[in-house]
């Protein structure tokens, strides 16, 4: 693959929000590229541990405390998955888990967490990947589209 | 939690008979489709049977509380469903046939909109006499009235 310009991020951007998990290589691409990739790909798996986290308070208040072997899968995939994830970043993640959620879509430029609108120039800079994606009012991860 | 804004009387599936965890799901989605709810039907059923395939919403006791996050819901809905004897075999792991089911829609904009709703839900379930009550409403009216009723 290779080296990737603005444009290219660009391109990749809407992919990748689209279907984050599936990552092209980063090895032949420009620092900023790598960066971009970096974040979406940290947005994408912080997103997914944030609905296993509430599968699994779901699942404490239909089964209680019980074990069982879905639940301990359950609970190790929110390992696998914390362990992937950057360390300052998952401390957000978690202080913003206990006061509610951690990851929000963005409506019309809004931020879902806070219903506070966040400058269109920012927006494009968080798809872009100039500009790391979390709200500036609340602190959230933002997932831009 | 107050039940009296998810329940009205058209949200109360009486008696009904179901094959399969589908076929269940489907008499349930119907009310939540029919109330402007759920937006699209088939887009929440496949939510739903992807959240149930995770990890079971069984209970111990069999009552069934199906719920799922989906973009396809617009607002937190909720529907009661009452199975004629002797239940349905909704998950194939569960020992006891369920009879209870309340089926919860959670839209993708608030993932954690439900657990109130959930947790009051839950705990009205544990208690077998207020299961069996519900059960042997005469009416949907009478069992969306006494679940109302009920103060978690």
């Amino acid at each position: 693959m290779g080296a990737v310009s603005g444009e290219g991020v660009c391109g990749i951007a809407q992919t990748l929000v689209m279907s984050p998990l599936r990552l092209p290589r980063t090895h032949n691409l420009e620092p900023r590229a790598r960066r971009f990739l970096f974040m979406v790909e940290t947005v994408a798996r912080l997103l997914e541990l944030q609905e296993l986290n509430i599968t699994l308070r779901e699942t404490e208040i239909v089964h209680g405390t019980a074990n069982s072997p879905d639940l301990c899968a359950l609970k190790e995939r929110v390992q696998a998955l914390r362990e992937q994830v950057n360390m300052d970043h998952l401390a957000r993640f978690d202080r913003l888990m206990r006061q509610g959620l951690a990851v929000v879509r963005l409506h019309n430029d809004n931020c879902e967490g806070c219903n506070i609108g966040i400058a269109r120039g920012d927006v494009n800079r968080m798809v872009t990947g100039k500009l790391e994606p979390i709200c500036p009012h609340c602190g959230r991860f933002v997932l831009a589209s | 939690m107050k039940l009296a804004s998810f329940l009205a009387a058209d949200r109360v599936v009486l008696n009904f008979t179901a094959a399969s965890t589908r076929d269940t799901l489907e008499q349930l989605v119907a009310p939540l489709v029919k109330a402007d709810i759920v937006a699209d039907a088939k887009q929440f059923m496949a939510d739903l049977l992807r959240r149930e395939a995770e990890i079971t919403t069984v209970m111990d006791n069999g009552v069934a509380l199906p719920h799922a996050r989906s973009n396809a819901v617009r607002r937190l809905g909720l529907t009661v469903g009452i199975a004629a004897e002797p239940g349905i075999q909704y998950s194939p792991e569960s020992p006891t046939r369920s009879r209870l089911f309340f089926c919860i829609a959670v839209p993708g904009y608030a993932p954690t909109a439900h657990i109130p709703l959930l947790q009051a839900l839950a705990k009205f379930s544990r208690e077998p006499s207020r299961v069996d009550k519900l059960l042997h409403s005469k009416s949907a009216s009478v069992a969306a009235r006494y679940l109302i009723n009920f103060k978690s």
